[in-house]
């Protein structure tokens, strides 16, 4: 592989790199500063996937000149399909607990739909 | 369905019972995983070992943990899934600078909990919609409704009917793309169908 | 290319502290496990900046293994929560959904968060 090529593609892997390290900063910017839990889960899902993601993007790229076999690659992808599947998951039950123990500060709320529902159910239960 | 807590003669033919459980894509799917684990994929005869042993494996997860069967009705259909796969990744470029810039704004930040109820029938439709929906920043699941199919999305910055209208859009875009890409043809008439049917409750598509 | 090297592990440095600093004040258990999750989020990009700087493919198995940990800590100390806060019988919204009908209680402050305050 020529020289310049692999320049280029050493640019392109540490940009993606880059992105992926400023995601990580955002997020922990974003614990600090939002009030509340679940404003805090959105920030932190961020560099979870789109990051993670782009890591590993950044690390494909740079192992291209030394690397023929697919393992690496290989394991790239697992990694990036398990975080894929798991990062929704874990963060729904998170979420969810929150709400369910009633963590969840109200004051950030503008309006929660889940308990009209509910208070709309418990309304009609009664009258009947 | 069988209850997993209540006793089973041990014996052969319960063998049998739980052979028959053996989900023969998801014991693949386990093997390849597998096989990357172990570097399997090289041209040696240690890999055929490998494949055997890690087929062997994967059956013998699944006649311990035997898991429901994924109903049928996947339906692959590669150019919808590129289509879809384009704007999962568009939307989470965009959702990412989007909740950056509200980090560092400096006025307080308000949600809301967005009800969006589901077109389709289909459990494996809300299961993906929900897992996209979570991974793209700025939406979270908190609660699924299974019953009557709603799913409950949390959603940062929502501080007008505007805004929670458009993370209702949203979500709905998103299961559009996952029943157009994987569902079935009842699942397709559903979309159509149930998004002219909850016209009448007042949510618009 | 080796500035832009440095700032990637200063600014993973910056968030492995932003993700400590809540983890030592954040008011429930909840928050903490998020936090746990942005610092081993940082940790995975860490290790994946080290294998693309040494062009090294030997760590990726430790990025498997921290992209499983992340979930199962996650997920085990949310149930662990959701374990605890049983006894103080709160409903759940699905139950109440279910057309339970819920006892009226008044609002007493969460046990739980007040156990963690104490050191």
């Amino acid at each position: 592989m020529s020289e310049a090529l692999i320049t280029v593609l050493d640019w392109v892997a540490i940009l993606c790199i880059f992105a992926g390290a400023a995601l990580s900063l955002v997020a922990g910017a974003g614990l600090l500063r939002f009030p509340d839990l679940l404003s805090r889960m959105h920030t932190a899902a961020k560099p979870q996937v789109l990051g993670l993601l782009l890591v590993l993007v950044g690390i494909g790229i740079r192992l291209i000149p030394v690397e023929t076999d697919v393992f690496s690659v290989g394991t790239l992808f697992l990694v990036g399909f398990f975080q894929m599947l798991t990062i929704p998951v874990a963060g729904h039950i998170v979420t969810r607990v929150a709400y369910r123990t009633e963590r969840i500060d109200s004051g950030t709320m503008v309006r929660d739909e889940m308990a009209e529902h509910i208070e709309a159910r418990r309304a009609a239960d009664k009258n009947r | 369905m069988s209850d997993p807590r209540q006793k089973r003669p041990l014996g052969l033919t319960a063998l049998r019972r739980r052979l028959g459980k053996v989900q023969l894509p998801v014991a693949l799917g386990m093997t390849l995983v597998w096989m990357l684990l172990f570097k399997g994929f090289q041209p040696r005869w240690e890999s055929l070992g490998l494949l055997v042993l890690g087929f062997l494996v994967s059956v013998l997860i699944m006649l311990l943990f035997p898991l429901p069967p994924i109903t049928p009705g996947l339906r692959f259909r590669p150019l919808h899934m590129i289509r879809l796969a384009a704007y999962v990744f568009r939307e989470m470029a965009l959702a990412s600078i989007q909740v950056t810039i509200m980090t560092f704004r400096p006025e307080p930040v308000r949600n809301s909990m967005v009800a969006v109820p589901m077109r389709t029938e289909s459990d494996l439709m809300m299961v993906f919609t929900a897992i996209a929906t979570s991974i793209i920043p700025g939406t979270v699941i908190a609660e699924a409704e299974r019953t009557e199919r709603i799913l409950y999305v949390h959603v940062l910055g929502a501080d007008t009917e505007e805004a929670m209208e458009e993370g209702r859009r949203g979500v709905r875009k998103l299961e559009e793309g996952f029943v157009m890409a994987l569902g079935t043809r009842e699942d397709i008439a559903a979309l159509r169908a149930g998004g002219v049917e909850k016209l009448g409750r007042g949510e618009k598509t | 290319m080796n500035a832009l090297w440095i700032a990637i592990g200063v600014m993973l440095g910056l968030a492995a502290l932003a993700g400590l600093t809540r983890m030592m004040i954040g008011p429930s258990i909840l928050d903490r496990a998020l936090s746990v999750d942005v610092l081993l989020a940082s940790a995975l990009t860490g290790a994946g900046a080290y294998a693309a700087f040494h062009r090294d493919p030997t760590v990726l198995p430790t990025l498997l293994v921290l992209s499983l940990l992340g979930f199962i800590g996650s997920v085990s100390l949310a149930k662990f929560v959701a374990r605890r806060t049983e006894d103080e019988d709160v409903v759940s919204p699905a139950e109440a959904l279910a057309g339970s009908e819920r006892p009226d209680q008044p609002d007493q402050p969460d046990q739980s968060d007040q156990r963690e305050e104490t050191p």
